[in-house]
């Protein structure tokens, strides 16, 4: 195993050094980083040049790459230009707390909701449930999350209060906190989250009770769920134990390769639900030429994208006993 | 076991990300005073201007006259405060009036930072959330966009009173009697000593957005705290439009480089409000108790503004009742979605939309000449763009007649561009004078060199309204023989990469604003074309080089006489008119929105240019 994570990490780590150094070129294309230095005739030529300077603008693109990559590697985000120099890392931290905690409580409960739904649709395969299931479950896939996003905030921000005759909505439709609360509210956060976790669920749900049945259907004809069964073990033990835990393999590889891309890839979500995370950190600042966010936001996007495949794979070897990460060739001569 | 580690995981996300919201909301300190609204030519992205702030290559500051501060006035932070400014009683009395509650607004764009002299007053919002609600001006705007003497001034400077003057030399001399009972919120008295350190902190501050007027500034006398007496080496007709924000020596001093200050926080205020915090998920006001102007107490208790960014969350959260009430930008369907308790007032605007023409486009395949740009000006219905671009928002949108730069309040905006209607016989005329031809009927027309008459012409991708007239303008003028090139960027990539680097168009959409009563000079200064030469400096956007503007646009800003200016200022539209270096096309709605069950009192200031938002120490809340 350990040598296997070795490998992959051997195979990673270039990889992202290529995606890196394609970010670093593309974002300066995008959005030049002395634009906010170059644009203001009262910024003192020093000021300019020691700018340039401390980011190694006046040397070679390799070099100055280096220097990013140096600095992004130890956490020094360097400071925003648009932000007036502030820090660029309090922002990054901010956003990618919050898009983590959305993200954990969506897939959380997508994967409690799909594994549910896949596993009771392959055992009742052809029934109403299983019909309805696949049904609403396409369903799912289809629903733009703009769009869903919208219906959610007008049915429990607005409808449902209205049809209850309560005045308040039920629901708050956007940001993390109501307006006005200052510190700390566990129960005020997670009314917040409730919404834009709906929204986001309600397409991986989708996702994941198709791949879980899609499992549990080959998984419930393997020869040793029968050998399973002609042992007299009960039904329940047989789905749980031997079933569910072979099934669970491709799903979960699924759910980790999801967090990664999910880290930066709410831009919508959070755009709609007023969600200060990572995708609406990323959109305000290519909106806004705002290099130095720009970078450290996508950078830490194909981390999370590489770094979860990793896992995705560490994990396949951990859930499934077939698999012997490493070995492979060993097992497959002994065969 | 496995479940027992999610939890744990789940917790830990849940205080991390509490945590940084914690940070965010931490009340600043509170502290007294404020400032007023500054005066908007800020570009917007998004209401998108142009960079109109930024501008003229000025001097080193040392040559802009003395940086000591002066010697003898104390710091004003040093002085006695005025009885009044700190009256507990009348305080008191004041807050008995106060029908108390939260008032939560919706801000469309967030600042990024809130130094109200660098790139952070560059959004309109900063303007229109923060500083109007906190720092004091000079002359402040009416809600007719009509200059008048702020409370931090006894009187208007005018002739009559001496506060006008113009010396045989030449110099002018402008004199603020300034109000004794003037204070900041931690009761220091408004002074000249903080007139004088507004106006060294333009110029002094690392990156300052704009030095317009300032650097022309020759010294401010502030020997006398509640006299400052500004002078100039010559008369400075649009002198209304300086100090729109007036900054706190005693707080912010004795370093007039305060580029790093004021990041996320003005602790101190001089207007109705005090800033209780402000972070990324919220911006708190509370009452200025030591305002000195009564009838500019706020009414409520509290002011909580969230942002808003998405329209459609927007309109929501205000049907919901979450927030009361929103400035959001005209948009499509307004009218039919604003319904029940949501109330509304649309029309007026300070935003300029038109088609901007840079001459030095460096993608022009042929000279743009006068005859050509009247000839597209000849092409369009600019009655029907209109209705097209905002028929949806508003009822009877207003077609702009006048030049860009036109403040469209008083008698600025004259009927200048008003002969121009969809016309193919002149539009034939003009181009056959130089040579073009239409060897196809139906076609496009051809110059000698056998280029077609194809314009690229840029806008923001993505805004539905701009493409929407991109779509219909390309329709309009086929029969003209005229064809459109379109290229579109992202905000960013327009107004920040293209458009102070001239690299765009020949043809460009974009709104811009314009102060209500704009130094002009700037505009059609020939010197102030941006070109590479002098570093992209200056605000002649459209590389419009005409003396005959240039030296029109410089006789209006030394004009003090408003009549004989006014003249003058119609002498330059009719001379632009007649040149085209942009056309006209519509005035862009502003649209305040409130919920009726909730808050009342808000559209006296819909149509300023302090934004919708500028009078809420006047609203209530309901219930």
């Amino acid at each position: 195993m350990i040598g296997y994570a070795l490998r992959r990490l051997a195979i990673t780590v270039p990889v992202l050094v290529v995606i890196s150094f394609g970010t670093f070129w593309a974002a300066g294309e995008i959005s030049s980083p002395t634009a906010q230095l170059t644009l203001n005739p009262r910024i003192s030529p020093e000021a300019k040049q020691a700018y340039i300077e401390l980011l190694g603008l006046d040397r070679p693109l390799h070099v100055q790459y280096g220097k990013w990559l140096g600095n992004f590697v130890t956490g020094d985000f360097g400071t925003s230009l648009v932000k007036n120099g502030q820090d660029v890392w309090p922002f990054v931290e901010r956003a990618l707390a919050n898009t983590l905690l959305l993200v954990a409580a969506a897939v959380s409960l997508s994967l409690l909701i799909g594994l549910a739904v896949g596993t009771i649709s392959a055992i009742r395969q052809g029934s109403l449930w299983d019909y309805t299931s696949v049904g609403v479950s396409f369903l799912g896939i289809s629903i733009p999350v703009f769009w869903l996003g919208l219906m959610l905030q007008l049915f429990f921000g607005l409808y449902l209060a209205n049809w209850l005759g309560v005045g308040p909505p039920l629901l708050p439709t956007a940001g993390i906190y109501s307006p006005g609360q200052q510190g700390f509210d566990l129960l005020d956060r997670v009314r917040h989250l409730v919404l834009p976790t709906m929204a986001l669920s309600l397409q991986l749900v989708a996702v994941y009770s198709r791949y879980m049945r899609a499992s549990m259907l080959e998984v419930m004809g393997a020869d040793y769920i029968r050998t399973a069964r002609s042992k007299g073990l009960r039904e329940r033990r047989v789905v749980v134990r031997h079933g569910m835990r072979s099934a669970l393999v491709p799903v979960t590889t699924q759910a980790a390769i999801d967090i990664g891309q999910l880290v930066g890839g709410l831009i919508v979500t959070e755009r709609v639900f007023q969600y200060p995370g990572m995708g609406v950190l990323f959109l305000d600042a290519l909106e806004g030429g705002d290099y130095a966010v720009l970078l450290p936001t996508v950078m830490i996007t194909a981390v999370a994208v590489f770094g979860l495949n990793l896992a995705a794979d560490l994990l396949y070897g951990v859930l499934d006993p077939r698999v012997r990460l490493g070995r492979g060739r060993r097992v497959a001569a002994r065969g | 076991m496995r479940h027992r580690s999610i939890s744990i995981i789940l917790t830990l996300l849940l205080v991390a990300a509490a945590c940084g919201g914690e940070e965010e909301t931490e009340p600043a300190t509170p502290s007294p005073s404020g400032a007023t609204p500054a005066t908007t030519d800020q570009p917007d992205e998004d209401r998108d201007s142009t960079t109109s702030e930024s501008g003229e290559s000025a001097p080193p500051a040392d040559d802009r006259g003395s940086a000591e501060p002066p010697s003898p006035t104390e710091p004003a932070g040093t002085g006695d405060a005025p009885d009044d400014a700190t009256a507990p009683d009348d305080a008191t009395a004041e807050a008995s009036d106060r029908s108390g509650g939260e008032l939560i607004l919706a801000v469309e764009q967030w600042p990024e930072c809130l130094n109200p002299v660098t790139s952070c007053a560059n959004s309109t919002w900063m303007i229109w959330s923060v500083a109007t609600h906190l720092l004091p001006s000079l002359m402040e705007l009416d809600p007719d966009n009509a200059y008048r003497p702020s409370p931090t001034l006894l009187e208007e400077p005018t002739v009559e009173n001496g506060g006008l003057a113009v010396a045989d030399d030449g110099t002018f001399t402008l004199t603020y009697r300034l109000n004794p009972e003037a204070a900041w919120s931690d009761g220091t008295p408004f002074t000249s000593t903080d007139v004088w350190f507004t106006w060294r902190a333009r110029l002094d501050t690392e990156g300052s957005l704009s030095t317009i007027g300032y650097e022309l500034i020759s010294d401010i006398d502030a020997s006398d705290p509640h006299t400052a007496v500004v002078t100039f080496p010559e008369s400075y007709a649009p002198w209304r439009d300086l100090f729109g924000f007036v900054l706190p020596a005693h707080a912010l001093g004795p370093d007039t480089n305060i580029a790093g200050k004021w990041n996320d926080e003005i602790p101190i205020s001089g207007g109705p409000w005090l800033q209780e915090s402000w972070g990324q998920d919220q911006h708190i006001l509370v009452p200025n108790d030591n305002y000195w102007v009564p009838e500019r107490r706020p009414l409520v208790d509290r002011v909580v503004m969230v942002p808003r960014e998405d329209t459609d969350s927007e309109v929501v959260a205000l049907q919901t009742g979450e927030v009361m009430a929103a400035f959001p930008q005209p948009f499509p369907g307004a009218v039919q979605r604003l319904t029940g308790d949501l109330e509304f007032i649309g029309g007026g605007g300070t935003y300029l939309e038109g088609l901007w023409i840079n001459q030095n486009a460096p993608d022009r395949r042929f000279e743009v000449t006068r005859n050509i740009r009247q000839a597209v000006a000849y092409s369009l219905d600019r009655e029907l763009i209109a209705a097209v671009a905002l028929g949806s928002i508003i009822e009877d949108p207003l077609v702009l007649q006048c030049a860009g730069w036109n403040p469209t309040v008083g008698e600025w905006c004259a009927e200048d561009f008003a002969h121009y209607t969809q016309d193919l016989g002149k539009v034939a005329e003009l181009l056959t004078e130089e040579g073009w031809t239409r060897p196809d009927p139906d076609g496009l027309w051809v110059n000698p060199d056998g280029q077609e008459l194809v314009l690229q012409w840029n806008t923001v991708a993505g805004n539905k309204r701009r493409e929407d007239v991109q779509a219909l303008v390309s329709e309009m003028t086929a029969p003209f023989g005229i064809g459109w090139e379109i290229i579109n960027y992202d905000p960013g990539e327009l107004f920040q990469n293209r458009l102070p680097v001239m690299n765009f168009g020949p043809v460009a959409l974009y709104a811009s604003s314009t102060s209500p009563d704009p130094s002009v000079q700037s505009l059609y200064d020939i010197e102030g074309i941006p070109t590479e030469a002098n570093g992209f400096t200056g605000q002649n956007f459209t590389a419009y080089a005409s003396q005959e503007a240039s030296d029109l646009a410089a006789e209006i800003d030394r004009q003090v006489d408003a009549t004989a200016r006014l003249a003058l200022v119609h002498e330059l539209g009719t001379l632009l008119a007649t040149d085209v270096p942009w056309i006209p096309l519509y005035l862009l709605p502003n649209l305040l929105v409130w919920n009726s069950s909730l808050v009342e009192g808000p559209g006296a200031y819909t149509f300023s240019v302090y934004g919708g938002f500028k009078d809420i120490y006047d609203w209530r809340v309901i219930g």
